[in-house]
C-alpha cells in the first residue's frame, strides 16, 4: 500500500488548510453577507493581486514576504476606500465596488504589461493551488487566521462606524491576500459566499454561522474524495460538490415556496 | 419506504464501486512495472524523445494533452504520485512549465529535484533567442522572458540536441544501457534529419515567407524553416491583444506583406479572425506540441510535418 501513503502525505495539507479557510473564510462570509456587499471579496483580492504584482514592478525576484507585505497594503487601502463607502445605499455600495474592482484589474494589467516578463509566470506566481500547499504553509496561514479571529473577538463592534468598518475590511484584506496565493481565487470565493447562501436558504438566521461550517465542511470532506479517487482537479471539485449543495437547497427551498403558496390559494 | 430503500441500496453500489476503482488503480500500477525506467515528462514531444530513445527500457508518463496551453495544466492528485514515483523528469524550463516544477517540488522526490542525477536540464546547448540583454538596476521595460523564449522544441534541430541530452542523462544513470540508448538517439536523429531535409526541400519555395503568431511560440520554428516573424498578436507574452496594438500590426502587416497569421488552438481566434480580415493574411492553425490520439499529429515528426503542410496550403491558397 505505498501509494496510499503517498496519497494520504500528499491530501492531508490540502485538507488541513482548506479546515482553516473554511473557519476563517465561511465567518467573513456571514459578514460580507450581511453588509449587502457581495462582491467586496473579488474587488479586496484583485487590489491584493495588484499590491503584489506592484512588488514584482519595483524589485527583482521579491520574496514571498515582500509580495505578502505588499498584497496587504493595497488591499489594506483599497479596503479603506471601500469602508468609506459603507453608510451609503446598497445599490451604489455594490456600484462603488464594482468600480474598484475594474480600477485594480485594469491596474494590474497595465503593471504586468510594464514589467514586460511574461505575465503567464507573475500570475503563477501569485495565485496558489490547494494541491501544492506545504505543512509550513499550514503553519503560517493558520497563524494568521487564527490572530484575526481572535481580533474579532476582542473588538467585537456592533456599531458600523468608519472605524469598525476599516478593521473589517483590513483584515479581510489580510486574509484573503494570504489565502489567494495558497488555493486560488476561485476555491476562496467559493468558501467565502456558497456555504451562507446555501445556509440562507435552508436554516433560521440564528444559525446561519454553525450550518455554515457544516455545509463548507461535508463538501470538502466529499469533494476531497471523489478527487483523490477518480483523480480529477482538487479545488475545482470541491467548489463544484459546494456548488451542488447550493442547488439541492435551492430546490428544496422553491418546493417550499410553491406549498406555501397552494397553502394560500385553499385558505 | 420501498423507494427510499431502493436509493439507499443504489448509493452503496455506487460507493463500493468507487472504492473498488481507487483499489484497482492502486493495485494495477504496481504490477507488472517493476524494472522500467520511470520518465515523467510535461509535454507530448519530450515524451516522443525520450521513448524513441528509451525504447522498452522505459515506462514514459506525459503529463499534458497537446490541445491546452503548456504553461497553465491543471493538477490532478495522479500527477504529484507520477512525480513521487519518477527517476527521471524532463522539464521544459527557462519559466515554461512553473506547474511542472512545484509538481517535483511537492513530490519531494530527491531523485528528481533539480540539480540531481534524475533531472536532465533538456535545453543544455541550444542557442536560446530572444534573450533580453540588460544591465542591473536597469528598469525591465520592454524586456521578453527573462531567460529567453522557452519554445526551443519546435527547431527540428534543437529536438536532436534534446535527444542527445537525454540520451547521456539516462546513460549516465543507466550505464549498463549506454549502447542500447545510443543506437536509439542515432535512429531517432536519423529520422528528424531525413524529415528536415524533405521538408526543407518541399517549403524552399516559400522560404521568406512573412508571418504574424498570436504568442512567441513559433519563434525556433521560423527560423528554422526561414520563416519571416514580423510580429506578435501579445503586445506582451502573455497579455491579450489591445485594439491599439492590432491596429498598429494591421498597418505593419499590409506594408510588409504579411500572408499568414499563426496561431495555437487554444488561442482567441476572433482576435486572428478580426486581423485578418482587416489585412487578408490567412489564418493558419498550426500545434505546438504533438497530440497522441490524432493521427496526423501522433509524434514530433508527425507534428513538424503537419506545421510545415499546414502552412505551405495556407500560402498556396493565398497566392491562386
Amino acid at each position: 500500500m505505498h501509494e496510499l501513503k503517498d496519497i494520504l502525505s500528499l491530501i492531508l495539507p490540502a485538507f488541513f488548510i482548506s479546515l482553516s479557510l473554511i473557519l476563517i473564510h465561511v465567518y467573513f462570509g456571514t459578514k460580507i453577507f450581511e453588509r449587502g456587499v457581495i462582491f467586496a471579496d473579488i474587488a479586496i483580492a484583485q487590489s491584493a493581486f495588484l499590491g503584489s504584482s506592484i512588488a514584482f514592478l519595483l524589485f527583482d525576484n521579491p520574496s514571498k514576504e515582500l509580495t505578502y507585505l505588499f498584497g496587504v497594503l493595497s488591499s489594506v487601502l483599497f479596503g479603506l476606500l471601500i469602508s468609506s463607502q459603507m453608510k451609503r445605499e446598497v445599490v451604489f455600495k455594490e456600484g462603488f465596488i464594482g468600480v474598484i474592482y475594474a480600477l485594480t484589474s485594469s491596474l494590474s494589467i497595465i503593471v504586468l504589461s510594464k514589467l514586460g516578463r511574461e505575465s503567464e509566470h507573475i500570475r503563477y506566481m501569485l495565485t496558489g493551488n490547494i494541491l501544492f500547499v506545504s505543512w509550513e504553509d499550514v503553519i503560517k496561514a493558520s497563524l494568521i487566521y487564527l490572530v484575526i479571529g481572535i481580533l474579532h473577538i476582542i473588538f467585537k463592534m456592533k456599531k458600523e462606524s468608519f472605524v469598525s468598518e476599516f478593521f473589517f475590511f483590513s483584515t479581510f484584506g489580510l486574509v484573503v491576500s494570504s489565502s489567494v496565493s495558497l488555493a486560488g481565487v476561485l476555491l476562496v470565493f467559493s468558501y467565502l459566499i456558497v456555504p451562507v447562501l446555501t445556509s440562507k436558504l435552508l436554516f433560521s438566521p440564528r444559525y446561519t454561522l454553525l450550518s455554515s461550517y457544516l455545509i463548507a465542511l461535508i463538501s470538502t470532506i466529499i469533494g476531497f474524495t471523489l478527487s483523490v479517487v477518480n483523480d480529477l482537479p482538487t479545488a475545482p471539485t470541491v467548489i463544484s460538490v459546494c456548488i451542488l449543495f447550493f442547488f439541492i437547497a435551492l430546490f428544496i427551498d422553491s418546493i417550499k415556496n410553491l406549498k406555501k403558496k397552494k397553502q394560500k390559494l385553499s385558505s | 419506504m420501498r423507494k427510499q430503500k431502493k436509493i439507499a441500496s443504489l448509493a452503496k453500489i455506487v460507493l463500493l464501486n468507487q472504492v473498488l476503482l481507487f483499489l484497482f488503480s492502486i493495485l494495477g500500477k504496481s504490477v507488472g512495472e517493476a524494472k522500467k525506467i520511470k520518465v515523467v515528462s510535461p509535454i507530448c514531444t519530450f515524451a516522443d524523445i525520450a521513448k524513441n530513445i528509451g525504447g522498452d527500457r522505459v515506462d514514459v508518463i506525459n503529463l499534458s494533452d497537446g490541445l491546452n496551453d503548456p504553461h497553465f495544466v491543471e493538477p490532478k492528485p495522479s500527477m504529484i504520485i507520477h512525480m513521487i514515483n519518477a527517476e527521471v523528469v524532463i522539464p521544459i524550463g527557462l519559466r515554461l512549465d512553473m506547474w511542472f516544477f512545484s509538481l517535483i517540488e511537492k513530490s519531494a522526490n530527491p531523485k528528481i529535484f533539480e540539480g540531481s542525477s534524475g533531472f536532465i536540464r533538456t535545453y543544455e546547448g541550444v542557442r536560446i533567442l530572444e534573450v533580453p540583454e540588460y544591465k542591473i538596476g536597469q528598469p525591465r521595460i520592454g524586456d521578453i522572458h527573462p531567460e529567453g523564449n522557452p519554445h526551443y522544441w519546435l527547431s527540428p534541430d534543437n529536438a536532436k540536441i534534446i535527444a542527445m541530452n537525454i540520451t547521456k542523462k539516462l546513460s549516465e544513470i543507466y550505464p549498463e544501457e549506454k549502447g542500447y540508448f545510443m543506437k536509439n538517439a542515432e535512429i531517432f536523429i536519423g529520422k528528424i534529419d531525413e524529415a528536415e531535409e524533405d521538408l526543407k526541400k518541399e517549403f524552399s519555395r516559400f522560404e521568406g515567407v512573412k508571418a504574424i503568431q498570436y504568442h512567441k511560440t513559433f519563434t525556433y520554428f521560423a527560423d528554422f524553416f526561414k520563416i519571416k516573424i514580423v510580429g506578435e498578436l501579445e503586445p506582451y507574452p502573455g497579455i491579450p491583444p489591445t485594439p491599439s496594438h492590432i491596429s498598429q500590426l494591421a498597418e505593419k502587416m499590409k506594408k510588409e506583406r504579411v500572408e499568414i497569421i499563426i496561431y495555437e488552438p487554444f488561442r482567441n481566434k476572433k482576435d486572428v479572425e478580426r486581423l485578418s480580415k482587416i489585412t487578408s493574411a490567412t489564418p493558419t492553425e498550426l500545434y505546438a506540441d504533438c497530440v497522441p490520439q490524432i493521427n496526423e499529429l501522433k509524434d514530433y515528426i508527425s507534428l513538424i510535418r503537419y506545421n510545415i503542410r499546414k502552412i505551405m496550403m495556407s500560402i498556396e491558397g493565398k497566392r491562386k
